[in-house]
């Protein structure tokens, strides 16, 4: 929308000698000047037009929401084969006979972006799966933080979402936290005849 | 957060935290391992289940799944993820297991735990350093988990520390040496911390604990003799919700030295260790001070001059470490069993 301005008044002089000073008729002082005022009034209006511009150009855009979707990629954390995940083509499992599994990937996420939620998708026979995800401060030694996780103790298939909910934590902050996801399974049986696969884990944030 | 599960240091630990002065938190009966084979010490290659018991306050039921960590290492006065874990025992996250919702006390499932050659101790020295935290992260959250430093059982409820060696002194043996380590404070510490590491010998009446007497029985050096026969002993070890030994001890008799068929009752020695010594930069002290870069690791050795020369004399001292403010921050319990020459 243009935003433009046409002034309407416009001033014819008077003569000396010629024309009568009075306060009435067409060219009487009242006339002239209720056409300056109404001049004001349009300027006004005009103005209002522009802040109102200049407050729109100005606001921030809505957040838009983003997510990554990663195919778990488990670096082992255990020293112990019988305690890592191992992998197919696009899940990690683990064997049925594994009473545990541990593992965690790295997660790239974009400076000033805000995690909304972690959506887990896979299925597993026994056992209770973690998959947490964290931030820790660069520093060798500091202490992890959970920023959002699952624990899902059911058993068969699970396609679970979990929003992120403490606020001093989901800005995500490139500049001092690195952040990863831990994946856990403990408890299962070493009888069951099926273990745990994880297929997809998805990660939703707000830029 | 709720803070209700815990590990207990003692028999009658009720879960008050910090844990009084003085008090050796890290014989605790809440923490051994599992045999399928027999003895209860680390054997390479044979496997021993790190078993764990927790408790829990404010009423026995618990509907959060409790996630348990576990770190074995060689003889290390505060242990925990970063005091040098043995690889086979996982490394720096330990191992893991977890108790569903339910009734409490609750005995966790074995944690696997098969010794490789290079991590067991010198022949003749039969020890077990085992770490254990407990947490929840969900529902009702309580306790940590943790992925680096060292476990504080005197603050934490959620931590417990089992830290006891046999050590065998076959007659006619005067001095044992005892290996051990001292973590310093963590890599990356703003500053070097002092440690006071000390040797304090046991008097005759506070020698041969239950939890130590256990001990004893689940070493190879060690056997009951004129017990009765406990129904546990038909139950597979990992189905225990205590050691076996615990059982065993029940049913009376005598604990004797091994290996031998005249049995030697096993006794509290009249006389106090005295000279007793720890060396370190050349000296030999009771008391040693430490000043570890952050994230080393100091090997240290305890020295022992053993008085008494009577066989199945049994004599305990506790290693400890110490902040400079005199925390006790962790311990090892050292158990010296006067043997036949032959051991």
């Amino acid at each position: 929308m243009s935003i433009t301005y046409t002034p309407q008044f416009s001033h014819q002089d008077w003569v000396d000698n010629v024309d009568r000073v009075q306060a009435g008729g067409d060219s009487g002082f009242n006339v002239r000047f209720h056409g300056i005022e109404g001049e004001f009034s349009t300027l006004t209006t005009v103005v209002k037009e522009i802040s109102d511009a200049i407050d729109t150009l100005s606001a921030a855009p809505p957040a838009k929401t983003f997510t990554t979707a990663l195919t778990p990629a488990l670096t082992p954390t255990s020293t112990l084969a019988a305690n890592q995940w191992q992998h197919v083509d696009g899940a990690a499992v683990m064997p049925p006979g594994q009473t545990t599994a541990q593992g965690m990937m790295g997660l790239q996420l974009p400076s000033g972006g805000t995690i909304t939620t972690l959506r887990i998708v896979g299925t597993k026979a026994t056992g209770t799966l973690q998959v947490l995800m964290y931030r820790q401060l660069f520093a060798t030694g500091s202490g992890a933080e959970l920023v959002v996780g699952h624990q899902i103790t059911a058993t068969g298939p699970f396609d679970a979402m979990n929003a992120a909910t403490d606020p001093t934590k989901t800005k995500v902050d490139n500049t001092q936290y690195r952040y990863y996801v831990a994946v856990h399974l403990i408890l299962a049986s070493n009888t069951a005849l099926q273990g745990a696969e994880l297929d997809a884990i998805v990660v939703a944030y707000t830029v | 957060m709720a803070g209700n599960l815990y590990i207990k240091y003692g028999a009658s630990d009720m879960g008050t935290r910090p844990i009084p002065a003085n008090t050796p938190f890290w014989t605790t009966p809440s923490i051994w391992l599992g045999s399928t084979q027999g003895d209860t010490t680390a054997v390479v290659g044979q496997d021993k289940p790190i078993m764990v018991t927790v408790d829990r306050m404010n009423g026995s039921t618990e509907t959060g799944v409790a996630s348990i960590q576990a770190w074995v290492t060689k003889s290390t006065t505060q242990p925990g993820p970063s005091g040098a874990v043995l690889g086979s025992a996982g490394g720096i996250p330990g191992l893991s297991t977890g108790l569903n919702p339910g009734a409490y006390p609750m005995t966790a499932s074995g944690m696997d735990w098969t010794p490789a050659a290079t991590e067991v101790d010198s022949p003749g020295v039969f020890h077990h350093c085992v770490a254990v935290n407990v947490y929840i992260l969900f529902g009702d959250p309580e306790g940590a988990e943790l992925k680096n430093g060292y476990i504080d059982p005197v603050n934490d409820q959620h931590h417990g520390q089992l830290n006891i060696s046999i050590v065998a002194a076959p007659m006619p043996q005067k001095m044992i040496r005892f290996p051990f380590r001292v973590p310093a404070s963590l890599l990356g510490a703003q500053r070097t911390q002092e440690w006071v590491i000390r040797v304090d010998p046991l008097g005759p009446d506070t020698v041969l604990s239950d939890v130590i007497k256990e001990q004893l029985l689940g070493s190879p050096l060690i056997e009951l003799v004129g017990a009765k026969p406990v129904p546990e002993m038909s139950v597979p070890a990992r189905c225990l919700n205590e050691p076996i030994q615990r059982a065993m001890l029940r049913g009376g008799g005598e604990l004797v030295l091994a290996k031998s068929e005249k049995k030697t009752p096993v006794f509290a020695a009249e006389r106090e260790l005295r000279d007793i010594r720890i060396l370190a930069g050349g000296t030999a002290k009771s008391e040693q001070i430490v000043k570890p870069q952050p994230g080393a690791i100091v090997p240290m050795v305890a020295e022992v001059e053993l008085p008494d020369d009577r066989l199945g004399a049994v004599y305990e001292f506790d290693i400890t470490q110490t902040a400079a403010g005199g925390h006790v921050v962790g311990g090892i319990r050292v158990v010296v069993v006067r043997g036949h020459h032959w051991w």
